[in-house]
């Protein structure tokens, strides 16, 4: 029996006559109706109140959106409102109050991690002979077999170069099996998804659809896996920036996690055709979705700005937000990097970094109190102090970001979602979680073997290579094995 | 939106003293709050009683209604606990005087009006009934059915989950 079933069963209630709907009401304290003529039903009458009511909203400055305002006059027009009298943007105002609820994402809980339970995972400091090799063993890691790049077909158009359309592929020990052209322009693949057992993969990111870029559109495109025929592609235009940052499968086919205008999250499931069955909008402000995961029967959502550290928020199955907490600590920032429910509980890939009394934000932020050491050495004058510059400093750089970080997997309850208690490994930051082919969890950390400091960098101020660790958690959530597994990845803050 | 708009003007209306408005919150969930009063009574007039026990208790309580709160969920919660306590109310009259259960017997129940309901709500206990109908018959998102119930949203969902689960495993079926 499914959920559909259930409602179809339930919707016997309405078949059940009602009671007298004005002996009920006559014997309520001062209720009456009365006998006036109505244009319509009671509820109508009170929506045209709620019009006139909206017409005297203050205005929210927004920018004019063709498609917003279309489907708000079509609205409007399907419950006989009248839009006399209310400016294009009013009605838009209304017609956004009226289906948007709002979450506020300050009603979150601070998660005190101090006296969480933790174990110490230890891991081997790299031996001179890994050292010396390490730069050589640095790859870009890639996910999986398939992947994707942007080709080199600029156009000009309306005097505008516009940049190349994107290709897809799947590839296996390195021969290219199939590829296949997304023809969007001035746009870019955020990831993709496989599912129902690796028989489809949707691909879902942004794209302009025109030259000036005043818009910009998600889309996600679906491909038999197998052949890499491409059967639907879907762009979401429902506002003026609409971003796609994560897909996951679902029973009737995919859930998209969106982003609109920047301040809404855009909650859209579609069926294995590429039609929406569902949609919910929630007003969210300026926050990044960074990370999705199953969860109960719905879902754990990671949101975050780099001005503020990210929350997590439960998302029922229908879309709706509730519950909303952080992780904090007196001395220690945590920073979220992957997610995934496990055995009945919800993981959640970690680092920490010491706040050394200010508030950290991620990225750069991490490194301050690294890159003041840097400069107190730097402000030595060279020559004057034998320990002074770059290059000696170099060596006490990677002790001084071991110190800096510490890889965490809290491990959380699935009644409460709050961490019951953790793992961590120092000296360094943790990659992704995944299952194996024995249905182990796997959590990969990445231990920080050497780094550089490159202040002429625009991107990055300290650089680095990581050894690989593996660490293998049975079902029942105990830690197995750990295992270097030979890959070198990059770091770069 | 359109009738949670029109319940939010009506309940804005009602605090303002405006009884006519009542008819707009009876059009808009009087069905709702009866089907949910049947569901927990099993029995067609106390289910009445509740409808019209929730009625009044809008029109007495329209002024602690907050604004921008789900209207539906806020007068489900009454009816919930109007039902809640006739049930206990029956049970307690129903132990000191057995000839009244020859009456209830007699009256509708929701085995007579519903079959196909009492038989699917009767494989859950009350906490999970409640739970099924407030999520999938009256469309309560979590955090209305938690505080309906006054509960957390956590406990909500983990009830519901356990609640389908015990559909699907009574059912033999795929759930899903």
């Amino acid at each position: 029996m499914n959920k559909k079933e259930i409602k179809r069963i339930l919707s016997g209630f309405d078949r059940v006559d009602m009671p007298n709907k004005d002996k009920i009401l006559s014997s309520c304290p001062n209720a009456e109706e009365k006998a006036s003529v109505r244009k319509g039903t009671g509820k109508r009458n009170a929506l045209i109140l709620a019009v006139a009511v909206a017409a005297l909203l203050a205005l929210v400055g927004c920018a004019a959106e063709v498609k917003e305002y279309n489907d708000a006059v079509t609205f409007f027009e399907e419950y006989s409102l009248s839009t006399d009298n209310l400016s294009r943007s009013e009605i838009k105002k209304v017609y956004r109050d009226i289906i948007t609820e709002q979450f506020a994402l300050e009603q979150t809980a601070v998660v005190i991690l101090d006296q969480v339970k933790g174990y110490v995972v230890g891991v081997s400091v790299p031996s001179s002979e890994e050292l010396k090799k390490v730069w050589d063993d640095l790859t870009v890691s890639n996910d999986g077999p398939y992947s994707w790049y942007y080709l080199d077909n600029e156009i000009e158009e309306e005097g505008i170069i516009r940049s190349g359309e994107m290709m897809f592929f799947k590839i296996i020990d390195c021969e290219v099996i199939w590829e296949n052209k997304i023809p969007l322009r001035d746009g870019y693949v955020e990831d993709y998804v496989l599912f129902k057992k690796g028989k489809y993969v949707a691909v879902y990111g942004v794209y302009s659809p025109s030259a000036r870029g005043s818009k910009n559109c998600g889309f996600i495109e679906l491909f038999d896996a197998e052949s890499g025929e491409s059967l639907w592609r879907k762009i979401f235009d429902d506002y003026r920036h609409f971003s796609v940052s994560a897909v996951l499968p679902s029973e009737e086919g995919l859930v998209a996690f969106c982003r609109g205008d920047l301040e809404n999250f855009v909650f859209v499931k579609l069926d294995l055709s590429g039609d929406i069955i569902h949609k919910n909008v929630t007003e969210i402000g300026n926050k990044g979705i960074w990370n999705v995961a199953n969860f109960e029967d719905g879902y754990i959502m990671q949101l975050g700005s780099y001005q503020q550290n990210e929350k997590l928020v439960k998302v029922s199955d229908e879309g709706e937000i509730s519950d909303g907490f952080s992780y904090s600590s007196e001395d220690t920032a945590y920073f979220i990097t992957d997610m995934m429910e496990y055995g009945g509980k919800l993981y959640l890939s970690a680092y920490a970094v010491p706040k050394n009394g200010r508030e950290i934000v991620s990225g750069h932020g991490e490194i301050v109190s690294v890159l003041d050491e840097i400069i107190d050495m730097y402000m030595i004058e060279i020559g004057e102090h034998p320990d002074a510059g770059f290059g000696l400093y170099a060596e006490n750089l990677t002790e001084k970001l071991r110190e800096n970080y510490t890889a965490v997997l809290l491990v959380c309850d699935s009644e409460s979602g709050r961490p019951s208690e953790f793992y961590s490994i120092e000296g360094s930051v943790c990659g992704e979680l995944s299952i194996n082919e024995d249905g182990e969890m796997l959590w990969e950390t990445e231990y920080i073997s050497d780094s550089y400091y490159s202040p002429a960098t625009s991107s990055f101020s300290i650089g680095g290579a990581c050894h690989v660790y593996r660490h293998t958690f049975d079902k029942k959530g105990d830690l197995i094995s750990s295992e270097k597994t030979g890959e070198v990845t990059d770091f770069r803050r | 939106m359109s009738e949670r708009r029109a319940a939010e003007i009506a309940l804005s209306k009602l605090k303002d003293g405006d009884r006519e408005a009542l008819a707009v919150i009876y059009n808009c969930y009087g069905r709702m709050i009866f089907s949910v009063a049947l569901g927990i009574t099993e029995n067609y007039t106390d289910a009445e009683d509740v409808l019209q026990e929730t009625m009044i208790e809008t029109v007495k309580y329209a002024h602690s209604y907050k604004e921008g709160t789900n209207p539906k969920a806020w007068v489900l919660a009454m009816a919930r606990h109007s039902a809640i306590d006739l049930v206990r109310r029956r049970k307690n009259h129903l132990s000191l005087e057995d000839s009244a259960v020859e009456s209830l017997e007699s009256e509708e129940t929701l085995g007579s009006l519903a079959p196909e309901i009492m038989d699917l709500l009767k494989k859950l206990d009350e906490d999970e009934r409640q739970i099924i109908i407030l999520r999938i018959y009256a469309e309560l998102p979590f955090k209305d059915v938690a505080k309906a119930m006054d509960i957390s949203v956590f406990a909500a969902q983990k009830r519901y989950q356990r609640a389908l689960k015990k559909l699907k495993s009574i059912s033999g079926g795929d759930f899903g």
